[in-house]
């Protein structure tokens, strides 16, 4: 009621002063930022119809005459214009909001930025606004989920290695290695136009993420590009007062998901029956049976090994600090930031330092300069005592007989219980003591990327820059690898001699100089922009070992305190690379867009003719909702078709393949003695040249409702081809190994949409939906000759990359009689006699035998469909945010069918439904001993039945926020106060196999020993003074 | 801000052209590789080295030559796994058999290494005498190469340059235009090779050598006149045949290198710790107990054709009883009892790589040369005096006179098979000889239980390995195979 009369006092107040004369009055006020609350200098102010204005001072302040019943316009770049009726108040203090639309129009793109709206390549973006507080320790995650185009893995979460593998519209190339773990494949990453790592940069620092995904975006980068460009901006100085930004989190991680193996009982009882199903006497007797069952003997490990080796709380802590600000002259952004997180597998942690300054000064009205340096050091360690690092801890854990405890009675690290003999329990060591005590694997990384640039505007519209930058990275690593004083319970021995030390010092040094000049011209309807550049890179590589063995202590970490006997090794590469590139840009009327890209890149890997390759782009747009005819239908804010055609190069090629190597131990007896020989042993094709990706892309991209409503979809064929193979050649070229050549072809075909709304409800109640989706299709084109590798992945003409190839499983025998029928089943490998309770292969050419004229494509490793989808809500103070994450057909072998007794190796519960002859209606196969007919890992050949889709949907990220009203905390002189819970991966849908992930990396042989990928559930603060 | 605009632009030009293209010349840092190579006359010299290298090669002089012996009425080589025991009874010899095939590499191999050192010698700065001898080393040894191809698969690719991969889809030259260019390179090596070399070069091809393998090659093509006046060259050369006692050790280090029999021997050296420098003769022999059993072995039909007074039925062939070094040989390591004696060293502890050369060529052969050259161009008369020589050495009496060219013919293919036993002679001989003259002699072979050997017509042309046709369609393929 109050409130009420308040609201009818002022009502009436206005009619009156609306009635009488205006007077002339004096206003004055404040023009603050929306969000950061930071006066705006410069900010226009104007009487609305008159030019009667003033323009705000350095901290925000305005004076102003005017009528008394006049109406202020208040604007500034990149904020929204307000009108403000003065109403006789001579204060008037306006917040001005920052216009996140027209913002978001602009996209970075390679060697410059464009308007979103009139670009013709297909180009994915994530802006920090996207990311939030996500707690990401590796800043490629961010792009999950997020960008149509992408297919991203992140595979394990362990410290220091976590850098998700991903790939840009498939597989580019057939000499990818197999669990895309291949740098082939691999997408260029620019940090601020300098060629990095994902590792480089504090998520905190970045801006955006522009993903280019054609050849109409990449073609500028050439050789480098085939895989497609992902280009972070980080966040610069503005022309403001300093604000400080601090972003700190806490976080606990711990598995998604647990392997599922066998207890000591379970696993006794069914390797008790591995043996007698291949006619041997059981293992444990029942005497053992029911120590091992009751389970408290103290020679027998009692524990969950994973319980012990997985923490369930592994924090995280990240701590960002940043400045930015500056004047017309020097703009600035400095940074700070610290990562600590400790593995969710015991004994393995990092930690992280990261700084940045980015500096840009303005000498002149034609004279920029600026000083971007940034770097970061690292440590990360992980237990080492087999040379496979954690991965061997987990795989011990899943792997290793469960009966050892950790130490015997005698205080000495278990090697078996003393309760069993060395067969039963495999003299195995508790992988809990092996972490801990048997060795540790140190890395050191020092990275500096320092960048300094030098702007000159000679004339109007044109800026000519010199731009010089480098990528240092030095790493120390150290492998140590203890003596592990063991007992069996009876006698002490080392398990494995004294402790070994191997140091290595790997240094990276890339250098970079670019020189480009842009020139930008609007004549009438026509904007024209043109780019020229020049660039020189070079690259070296160094790499120094030194291994020392005979250590008997573990606290001796140098070199010099072995005394076996030390060795040296070491070797160096380097390629440098020599680029011209131009583009062309030209709009009639932001309707009719028309672009062009080439570049012409030399490099030194190749010879001759066939160092310098062309790469050129076009690509066109026509935003329909420009024409005449569109003009009557309303809320089509943007209708534009674009096409677009190009080629890129793929320089992932290793170093000279067209160089020869003389081999120089080719010796001959003369005299008596040895006298060195010579000759060329593998041929090298001088001819080689790069091998070319060609894309064709057409799209679409719409806006409807006033910006609300956007769609964007592309259709794209990307033939890789002068893939380099090594078809065979003729003996008469000297009986050498065949080379390299331009040979083979690969394609993948697919379409990316993506569909995104965003509005207001009332006032304060704002949200946005948006939902991509990608598919992907890869067939091999050319092939000198189909391969099989490990026995059991194919690449054939026509079909996807690294099929699994093998036998389709079609049922379990049920009788001996019909597994031993010989005319249809008689022939099998290894001469094992096939049971009752064994998988039954398909005899697929129907010839009436099982062989391997059998094998068929039975599973494609590469994901053909993935999606993301994210919703954001805020209301007043919350804010809400949300994104799910998933893959539809990505066919994995899964390991489990691995430990069937087939070694001493513990085995996964999956067995517990093994078939027995009390047991048949089931589709887990019998348990044999040393028997490797029921599987397929590591032998081969592929069984269907171990070929699984890992296909899921899971929500990466969920995000509550509160900030609290600017009222309470500008007391503490805060701009903002907002805290945040967060969780990463929270849960998961999937008809993958129970206890694994199916985000693991590993396509091939996946025994599910990956490091544990993180749930990750934290809370923080972000404050701006 | 003015000095600054003076500044900038000349700054940049220069920037720009300071990343010329020569930057881009780098090349491995761990490796040497041919750009870098080919400058000195060190690499010259191991350059050619590595030619002599495929010499001793399996499938060239450290296996095959010998071995090859095994595929005729001489021996037995009683494994399957290396292949020769096929190609005796013609069971298993076809278009992929291993021998056909690795035989082909390696003599491309060697040939092409020879190319290389031809081609890249041309541009280095180094003394020109020395040039010229390793062009003449060259330039032999791509010659005896081209001798192993065309002798058994008659017309053979005619390569002579450094080729690319497209330019490797050669077909096939006529085997007088290969043989025309073996004359052409002997002759260069003739002139340009020395007659001998000291010290750690002893043991690359001489003039000698070129000459004799001229002989050589002109008796295989039957080219009598020129076949004659190569071997008559020898009458000057300084080489004569060994003493009669000194026939065993001509074929063991005592005398290797070093007698004035020897013409060309491929170079081996035991316990040297790389692969293929030691010989492996030791090991394939089965002469001493532990060298285990043999790989191929003498036959009775060869042990028959000696009389028993010839000093070469003993130092060819090892029958139980006889001693070797401080061992009394009982024949239980070899399938046919006999173990053959040549290039064998008797030291029990070489069991594998041994230092004992293969004499590829020696005065003896050139005698045998011009013994038959003569009674094929002028009749028996001519062909006494040479092969009465070989004779004598021996221990037997002169050939009965009077005898007709026919029957000269068979008593020079006589004293050749008994003379040349093991060196690598005979199955090339019968090749030469003909058709008759092969089935007769594999087919002959009954001495060994559960072996008995056919002929085949295509026989006498080794196939082109279809590996290769496959890839090459422009080979085209001998007949019958």
């Amino acid at each position: 009621m109050e409130r009420l009369i308040k609201n009818g006092l002022f009502l009436g107040m206005l009619f009156v002063s609306n009635v009488i004369f205006a007077q002339e009055i004096k206003v004055s006020g404040v023009v603050t930022d929306d969000v950061s609350g930071t006066p705006i200098p410069g900010a226009s102010v104007v009487e609305k119809g008159t030019t009667n204005g003033a323009a705000t001072d350095f901290d925000g302040n305005y004076i102003l005459n005017v009528p008394s019943n006049a109406v202020l316009v208040f604007s500034s770049l990149g904020y929204t214009t307000k009108e403000v009726p003065v109403n006789g108040k001579t204060t008037v203090d306006i917040i001005l909001t920052e216009d996140a639309a027209q913002l978001d129009e602009v996209v970075v793109v390679g060697y410059g930025t464009q308007k979103k709206e009139n670009l013709t390549g297909a180009v994915g973006v994530v802006t920090a606004e996207d990311m939030g507080s996500q707690p990401i320790t590796s800043a490629g995650s961010a792009m999950h989920g997020r960008v149509a185009g992408i297919q991203m893995i992140q595979g394990s979460s362990q410290p220091g290695k976590n850098a998700p593998v991903f790939q840009i519209r498939g597989v580019g190339t057939i000499r990818s290695g197999i669990d895309s773990q291949n740098t082939a494949s691999a997408p260029l990453i620019l940090i601020d136009g300098v060629q990095g790592t994902m590792d480089d940069i504090h998520p905190s620092d970045i801006e955006s993420f522009s993903v280019l995904k054609d050849a109409a975006s990449a073609a500028i980068y050439g050789v480098k590009a085939a895989n497609g460009v992902v280009l972070i901006t980080t966040k610069r100085g503005k022309d403001r007062a300093a604000r400080v930004s601090i972003n700190s989190y806490y976080g606990v991680q711990s598995a998604t998901t647990t392997p599922t193996v066998m207890n000591p009982y379970q696993f006794a009882v069914a390797f008790n029956e591995a043996y007698t199903n291949v006619g041997q006497d059981p293992l444990y007797s029942d005497d053992l049976l029911a120590i091992i069952k009751e389970g408290n003997d103290p020679r027998l490990y009692n524990g969950n090994l994973f319980d012990e080796g997985y923490r369930k709380a592994a924090p995280l802590i990240n701590h960002y600090f940043s400045v930015t600000g500056g004047n017309d002259k020097v703009k600035y952004m400095i940074s700070a930031g610290y990562q600590d997180q400790e593995g969710i597998l015991i004994e393995t942690g990092a930690t992280r330092y990261n700084f940045r300054s980015n500096l840009d000064i303005t000498l002149s009205e034609k004279f920029r300069v600026g000083l971007n340096v940034a770097g970061s050091s690292s440590d990360s360690y992980e237990p080492n005592y087999s040379g496979y690092g954690a991965t061997q801890v987990v795989r011990d854990m899943i792997r290793k007989y469960p009966f050892a405890p950790i130490f015997q009675p005698d205080g000495y690290i278990a090697m078996g219980s003393s309760l069993l003999n060395p067969v039963q329990d495999a003299n195995a060591i508790n992988p809990i003591a092996l972490a801990k005590y048997g060795g540790r694997d140190d890395i050191k990384t020092l990275r500096v990327i320092p960048n300094v640039y030098f702007e000159y505007l000679p004339i109007k519209d044109l800026v000519i820059k010199v731009n010089g930058s480098a990528n240092i990275e030095s790493s120390r690593n150290t492998y140590r690898r203890n003596k592990l004083t063991v007992s069996d319970g009876t006698a002490i021995t080392t398990n494995n001699g004294l402790g070994t030390l191997s140091e290595r010092a790997i240094s990276e040094q890339l250098t970079m100089l670019e020189i480009t000049a842009n020139y930008n011209k609007s004549f009438g309807e026509s904007t024209f922009t043109a780019l020229a550049g020049y660039g020189f890179q070079k690259y070296r590589y160094d790499y120094l070992r030194g291994d020392n063995e005979g250590y008997s202590y573990d606290f001796l970490s140098e070199l010099d305190a072995g005394d076996g006997n030390p060795s040296v090794y070491g070797n160096a590469t380097e390629y440098s690379l020599l680029s011209y590139f131009g583009r062309i840009n030209y709009g009639y009327a932001d309707k009719y867009l028309f672009e062009a890209n080439v570049r012409y890149d030399g490099s030194s890997q190749f010879l001759g003719d066939n160092r310098f390759a062309f790469f050129p782009s076009f690509s066109v747009g026509w935003n329909l909702a420009k024409e005449s005819f569109m003009e009557n239908i309303s809320n089509i804010n943007l209708f534009k078709i674009r096409a677009g055609w190009g080629q890129l190069g793929n320089n992932q090629v290793g170093n000279y393949p067209g160089v020869p190597t003389i081999n120089l131990n080719q010796p001959y007896a003369f005299g008596g003695s040895l006298a060195p020989g010579s000759a060329i042993t593998a041929l090298a094709n001088p001819d080689i040249t790069w091998e070319t990706t060609t894309t064709s892309n057409i799209g679409l991209d719409a806006r409807f409702f006033d910006h609300r409503l956007s769609l964007e979809g592309d259709y794209y064929i990307r033939k890789g081809t002068d893939v380099l193979l090594t078809p065979p050649i003729v003996s008469t070229l000297g009986n050498v190994t065949a080379p390299f050549q331009n040979f083979g072809a690969i394609e993948n075909k697919g379409w990316e949409a993506s569909i995104g709304y965003s509005d207001m409800i009332g006032e304060h109640f704002s949200f946005g939906a948006s939902f991509n989706w990608t598919h992907n299709d890869n067939k091999i084109l050319k092939l000198d000759d189909e391969f099989i590798s490990a026995n059991k992945i194919i690449n054939r003409e026509g079909e996807p990359i690294n099929s699994f190839y093998g036998h389709r499983i079609i049922g379990i025998f049920q009788t001996d009689e019909q597994a031993q029928d010989f005319e249809t089943y008689g022939i099998q490998p290894g001469g094992d006699t096939v049971s009752a309770g064994d998988y039954i292969w398909e005899d697929t050419d129907g010839d009436g035998i099982v062989d391997s004229n059998d094998k068929v494509i039975i599973g494609d490793p590469n994901i053909r469909n993935n999606y993301g989808f994210s919703l954001d809500m805020s209301y007043k103070g919350f804010d809400f945010r949300t994104v799910f994450q998933g893959v539809l057909g990505r066919d994995v072998e899964r390991g489990v069918f691995g430990y069937d007794a087939r070694a001493n190796q513990n085995m996964d519960t999956w067995f517990l439904d093994r078939w027995t002859p009390e047991n048949t209606d089931t589709d887990v196969p019998r348990v044999a001993r040393n028997y490797k007919y029921n599987t397929s890992l590591f032998v081969g050949p592929a069984i269907s039945s171990a070929i699984v889709d890992a296909s899921y949907l899971r929500m990466k990220h969920l995000e509550f926020g509160y900030s609290l009203p600017e009222e309470v905390i500008s007391k503490f002189g805060m701009q903002k106060m907002r805290w945040f819970i967060s969780g990463e991966n929270v849960f998961t849908i999937t008809d993958f196999t129970d206890g694994y992930d199916p985000e693991d990396s590993r396509t091939f042989n996946n025994n599910n020993d990956s490091y544990p990928l993180a749930k990750t559930f934290s809370v923080g603060v972000n404050l701006i003074f | 801000m003015k000095k600054m605009k003076r500044i900038f632009l000349p700054i940049i030009l220069v920037l720009t052209f300071f990343g010329c293209s020569s930057e881009l010349d780098l090349l491995p840092l761990n490796t040497v590789t041919e750009p870098t190579f080919w400058k000195t006359s060190d690499d010259a010299i191991t350059g050619v080295n590595g030619v002599y290298n495929t010499l001793a090669d399996n499938y060239q002089y450290r296996d095959f030559y010998m071995h090859s012996d095994a595929i005729t009425n001489n021996g037995y080589s009683q494994y399957t796994f290396n292949s020769y025991l096929e190609m005796s009874d013609g069971s298993g010899f076809d278009s992929s058999s291993a021998i056909p095939t690795q035989v082909w590499n390696r003599c491309y191999e060697g040939i092409v290494r020879a190319n290389r050192v031809i081609t890249y010698i041309t541009d280095i700065e180094m003394d020109a005498n020395l040039k010229n001898r390793i062009l003449g080393e060259s330039r032999f040894l791509r010659a005896l190469f081209y001798t192993t191809l065309i002798n058994l698969y008659g017309d053979v690719p005619l390569i002579l340059e450094i080729q690319s991969i497209e330019e490797s889809l050669v077909s096939r030259t006529a085997k007088s235009e290969v043989l025309a260019q073996i004359i052409d390179d002997l002759n260069f090596a003739e002139v340009n090779l020395p007659s001998s070399y000291n010290g750690s070069d002893i043991g690359r091809a001489t003039s000698a050598a070129a000459i004799g393998l001229k002989s050589r090659v002109y008796l295989f093509d039957q080219q009598y006149a020129l076949a004659i006046s190569e071997a008559n060259k020898f009458a000057t050369l300084g080489y004569d045949l060994v003493p009669a006692e000194q026939f065993s050790d001509m074929f063991l280090p005592a005398l290797e290198n070093n007698n004035n029999e020897s013409i060309f021997e491929v170079q081996f050296l035991g316990q040297a710790g790389v692969a293929n420098v030691g010989s492996q003769f030791n090991q394939n022999s089965g002469t001493l107990k532990t060298f285990g059993s043999s790989v191929f072995s003498p036959v009775q039909e060869l042990v028959d054709i000696y009389d028993e007074e010839d000093i070469r039925l003993t130092a060819t062939v090892l029958r139980p009883g006889d001693l070797f070094g401080e061992e009394i040989y009982d024949g239980v390591n070899s399938p046919t009892t006999f173990a053959f004696k040549k290039f064998v060293i008797p030291d029990p502890t070489v069991t594998t790589d041994g230092d004992a050369n293969f004499v590829v060529m020696r005065y003896a052969e050139i005698l045998l040369n011009l013994a038959e050259a003569q009674n094929e161009l002028n009749g028996p008369d001519g062909a006494y005096a040479p092969i009465n020589r070989i004779r004598n050495r021996a221990g037997l009496e002169d050939l009965a006179t009077g005898l007709t060219k026919e029957q000269m013919r068979d008593a020079i293919k006589l004293e050749r098979r008994k003379e040349l036993a093991f060196e690598g002679h005979h199955y090339f001989d019968l090749l030469r000889y003909g058709a008759d003259d092969l089935k007769e002699a594999m087919e002959s072979v009954t001495s060994v239980v559960g072996h008995t050997r056919s002929f085949q017509e295509r026989f006498m042309l080794w196939p082109i390995p279809q590996p290769q046709i496959n890839i090459n369609p422009n080979l085209e393929q001998n007949p019958g195979w």
